[in-house]
């Protein structure tokens, strides 16, 4: 299959493209990690992660590939390693209580808003992440939705993301919000 | 709050602001606490969304299977390698057989042995091409050997010339140096030397052996020195020829047989020959009057 029709699919919100290059390129990638010290777990996280960053560059229509997908993929995979090591190697044991103390209260926060979107509906699931994470128009989601128009898109995104909203007012108190 | 700021928010959260329009709204998320509460609410609520749609994803790749394809399995089976690596050997193996047999017809060509028999028997004539031998072409190898022929019907001895290593009971080397003329020698096309009659009662190995400590064949290393003596002295040891006399007017050859009985050396100069004998002090050369030996050395100078 040619890049270019992986990238048609793709803008389509076609998820068996991600099965397909995942499959494709997983040993190129995580040789990557593997072989510069990384372990099978942090190998497959930083290509996953490399992988869902070129799905939603390229499901939002924002990728211009001037490369083969795989070379694309092989930087991400590269950059996001350099970028781990970089961080494993510059936290010195106070900044990593500090990143540990903000990452708890980001957690805590996090699996307030998770708790909730586990709350919609599935329509309303889809419908928001893929405004949100996919980057994709209303358009491209009345049509993977088969909603009847654009219009009826926007109406449920505005109804889903009410709810989702008055959800996490509700799980949040005072302090979360002006903290 | 409005919803045009909502809007806003939603933009802001969603990557899909300019940098202008970005500039413009944190200024007034700074003016507006309402407004900034909103949007870190909305921070979180759109982060939220974006976490949980990477989970769903990454939950849908964790399900893929990566395990080698029936095509990497095959390449990577120790049954696939123990095949790869017989089918290595069998090409190899197969090649060396052929290109073995190959090499050894090449090989086979190349020695030109010539079996002459001579009055107390066959014998083996094997000329040693010395480093500066230049076997140039064809037409060259023709000529020597038909310059052979000639001799042969003049009832002389000859000398059968060959490149091949040292096998045969006698070992001719022949070996001529004109002064600053390098010695070049034609091999006779050995397939051409047809009648081995003609090689019958040579009696190059009756010659005298004047040097018959000297087994090597290489040629041996000659120095000349010019001064108006008729005289010509030489110094013989260790494979260099000095020589000392009136070279001007004509230049000396150097005439050198190789057998198994030794190495002979002699000098021709103005129609004379001269033996080249051990010698560690400058000596006066001695001068060959043996007809016989005069003949055969005539007769090898003018093969040369």
């Amino acid at each position: 299959m040619k890049d270019s029709e992986i990238l048609e699919r793709i803008s389509r919100g076609d998820e068996h493209m991600l099965d397909h290059l995942y499959k494709k390129y997983y040993r190129m990638m995580t040789k990557i990690v593997l072989s510069n010290n990384g372990t099978e777990d942090e190998a497959k996280d930083v290509y996953q992660e490399a992988l869902l960053a070129f799905w939603q560059k390229a499901a939002s229509g924002k990728l211009v590939l001037t490369s083969k997908i795989s070379t694309y993929l092989y930087s991400i995979c590269l950059n996001q390693w350099r970028k781990e090591l970089d961080r494993k190697s510059r936290l010195s044991s106070e900044e990593v209580d500090k990143e540990e103390f903000q990452t708890h209260d980001a957690k805590e926060r996090l699996k307030i808003v998770m708790d909730c979107i586990g709350q919609l509906g599935d329509v309303c699931k889809k419908v928001l992440t893929y405004y949100y994470f996919d980057g994709m128009g209303m358009p491209e989601i009345a049509e993977k939705m088969n909603f009847a128009n654009t219009d009826t898109a926007k109406t449920k995104k505005y109804k889903c993301k009410k709810k989702l909203d008055s959800l996490i007012k509700s799980k949040y108190t005072t302090e979360d919000f002006f903290d | 709050m409005t919803n045009q700021q909502q809007e806003q928010i939603d933009k802001f959260h969603s990557g899909q602001m300019s940098e202008q329009e970005i500039a413009a709204f944190q200024k007034q998320l700074e003016a507006d606490p309402a407004l900034k509460a909103e949007s870190d609410l909305q921070g979180d609520v759109i982060g939220g969304l974006k976490e949980y749609r990477k989970l769903e994803l990454k939950s849908r790749l964790d399900a893929i299977n990566v395990g080698p394809t029936w095509v990497e399995f095959v390449q990577q089976s120790a049954l696939m390698k123990s095949m790869g690596g017989v089918i290595v050997a069998s090409i190899i193996g197969t090649g060396i057989y052929f290109m073995g047999e190959s090499k050894e017809e090449i090989e086979s060509t190349e020695p030109i042995t010539i079996t002459a028999p001579v009055e107390t028997g066959s014998t083996d004539y094997v000329l040693e091409l010395g480093d500066e031998t230049d076997v140039k072409n064809d037409t060259e190898l023709e000529k020597a050997v038909s310059v052979a022929k000639v001799e042969n019907t003049t009832d002389q001895k000859p000398v059968v010339q060959e490149s091949t290593p040292v096998q045969s009971e006698k070992l001719v080397e022949v070996v001529e140096k004109v002064e600053e003329f390098k010695p070049s020698f034609d091999a006779p096309a050995v397939a051409s030397v047809e009648d081995e009659s003609r090689f019958s009662g040579s009696d190059l190995d009756e010659l005298p052996e004047n040097t018959s400590s000297e087994s090597s064949n290489e040629p041996i290393d000659v120095e000349s020195e010019n001064n108006r003596s008729n005289v010509i002295k030489y110094k013989y040891f260790d494979g260099k020829l000095f020589l000392s006399g009136d070279f001007n007017k004509s230049p000396y050859e150097i005439l050198e047989i190789n057998s198994l009985a030794g190495r002979r050396i002699y000098v021709y100069h103005q129609g004379s020959y001269y033996s080249v004998g051990m010698a560690n002090k400058l000596t006066e050369l001695p001068l060959v009057t043996n007809k016989e030996v005069i003949e055969e050395l005539k007769l090898l100078r003018e093969n040369k």
